[in-house]
């Protein structure tokens, strides 16, 4: 027959083990939603950067087309959000001669690091804008001007 | 729980109940893995392709390269789906990425200078698009173009042109 003192530590040692099994389960569930936002966040980062690199890029059409300014050119860009299934992440842009920079600081800190040619001498550019803003660009002086 | 004459769990049971666990949780981080790579590979081939679509627009809009009718002095109109064959072509005025390779082929068409002209590797991803550009040695006069546009003309000629693009390693 079995002893009454091996009962609780077999008892002991199954609770131990579904602790144990609860808190590994948690935390790697906590770790594999982790990674899938990360991955989430980063894939709208690039389409951040793609679109807004297609946005400036196509503005340097305008100079070859209309070297004499014979119509006030404008063109507006509305920088898309980073959002997840649940809220909404705030993000900011740095712009740059060579590159564009997304920045997400917050629950997650993500960077995603675009390399263009943004040239100055064709382009006067805001050096930080945030997600979610318009982006303006005006034909001046034979220079694309955004902000 | 079921205990046996010696007062013993059947360890058996348990075993396998804490193999199919495990079993379990690699399966899960298995297709998480997967699901990562592929979500990060398909991010890539999306940058590509939108890299590649931009430059192919860049090439057939940009002013730089293109063929223009003169109405007259500081009159010069760019049509746009032309090259001129003294162009200058550069991977800055294709807005295509340092970390990317490129190449330019049009056909019948010798460019005076060529920056896409690296050899494409045989593997991996490439973005590749075939098309049809007017090609142009000089400027042409609006009433030389207006013909063109009626019966046709020997100032602008169709050809054949490939642009492939790629990570460079």
């Amino acid at each position: 027959m079995f002893k009454k003192g091996q009962i609780s530590i077999e008892l002991l040692i199954v609770v131990l083990f579904l602790i144990a099994f609860i808190y590994v389960y948690n935390t790697l569930a906590e770790q594999t939603v982790y990674s899938l936002e990360l991955s989430k966040i980063k894939e709208q980062e690039q389409d951040i950067a793609l679109s807004l690199n297609e946005f400036l890029q196509l503005q340097k059409n305008i100079i070859n087309y209309h070297q004499n300014e014979i119509i006030n050119y404008q063109s507006s860009y509305k920088i898309p959000d980073i959002d997840l299934a649940s809220k909404r992440i705030p993000c900011k842009i740095s712009l740059s001669e060579t590159a564009i920079k997304v920045d997400v600081n917050s629950d997650w800190v993500v960077s995603y690091n675009y390399g263009v040619s943004l040239p100055v001498a064709t382009f006067t550019l805001p050096s930080e804008i945030n997600c979610g803003q318009e982006i303006t660009c005006a034909f001046q002086s034979n220079k694309i001007v955004c902000n | 729980m079921r205990l046996n004459n010696k007062g013993q769990m059947i360890v058996l049971d348990v075993l396998f109940a804490v193999a199919l666990i495990i079993l379990a949780f690699l399966i899960v981080f298995k297709i998480s893995e997967v699901e990562i790579y592929n979500s990060n590979s398909q991010r890539e081939i999306e940058k590509l392709n939108r890299i590649g679509n931009l430059s192919y627009t860049m090439l057939m809009n940009n002013g730089q390269n293109g063929c223009y009718v003169t109405d007259g002095p500081q009159q010069n109109f760019f049509i746009p789906g032309t090259i001129k064959t003294n162009s200058t072509i550069t991977k800055e005025n294709l807005a295509i990425p340092s970390d990317y390779n490129c190449n330019l082929l049009i056909s019948g068409v010798t460019l005076s200078s060529n920056q896409c002209n690296s050899v494409a590797p045989t593997t991996g991803d490439i973005y590749e698009i075939d098309f049809t550009i007017g090609s142009c040695t000089t400027e042409t006069d609006k009433s030389t173009y207006l013909n063109c546009t009626k019966s046709g003309c020997s100032w602008l000629t169709e050809k054949e042109g490939t642009l492939k693009i790629w990570r460079a390693n």
